[in-house]
């Protein structure tokens, strides 16, 4: 069944220029690394 | 990636409603009008669609999500956090006949996404077993308030959103 349901889904390529221009243009307010929790 | 049923269904549910929220916001970056908004929505969108993806390798896996998403803090933009500055707000009336949103419609729709959505992570988070996928919630509702907190102020600023007057002591 998680693998029917999970086919459903695609993968958005997060490399399309579009996206790094809005990364680089706009910055997002960071207290930390999410890996930071449960250690 | 092996998930309990309710896991199964809670990720269904949390992707069903990233792909809309991707989608509303793809379709709000082509029309918005106001340079302020169009800013505040390309500045979260890489991030949900980053939270869509990490959504998506859960689901599909076996090891489960390996990209992350950063820690938001909220980011305080208003000077008064305690009334209006405006004398009146602008009126509003739901209308029948649509052809494309307006900017008060398209952030509407949007800051209200982001309260529902921010309340199903944090809902979902108590009722995850596997502990990476209850961390995920728990960044996911995080970055929901962030979020929320930035359309918001915007909405506040703009006159789109009523919150109460300081009380007078």
């Amino acid at each position: 069944m998680t693998l029917k349901i999970g086919a459903m889904y695609q993968v958005v390529p997060e490399d399309i220029p579009q996206f790094q221009q809005y990364m680089s243009q706009h910055e997002n307010p960071t207290a930390g690394e999410s890996d930071q929790l449960y250690q | 990636m092996k998930l309990a049923a309710h896991e199964l269904h809670d990720l269904n549910e949390l992707t069903m409603s990233c792909v809309n929220s991707i989608t509303n916001m793809a379709y709000m970056l082509q029309h918005v009008q106001d340079p302020e908004l169009k800013a505040i929505l390309e500045r979260h969108f890489p991030l949900h669609i980053r939270d869509y993806n990490m959504k998506v390798e859960f689901l599909n896996q076996a090891t489960g999500a390996h990209k992350e998403l950063p820690l938001l803090k909220e980011n305080t933009t208003l000077e008064d956090l305690t009334s209006s500055n405006l004398s009146m707000y602008p009126p509003v009336q739901p209308r029948t006949v649509v052809e494309n949103f307006n900017d008060r419609e398209m952030v509407t729709a949007y800051l209200l996404t982001l309260k529902r959505a921010g309340r199903e992570y944090a809902w979902s988070e108590m009722e995850m077993a596997n502990p990476e996928i209850r961390s995920f919630c728990q960044i996911a509702f995080m970055m929901s308030c962030s979020h929320a907190y930035d359309v918001w102020q915007y909405m506040a600023k703009k006159g789109y959103y009523h919150w109460s007057r300081q009380i007078q002591r």
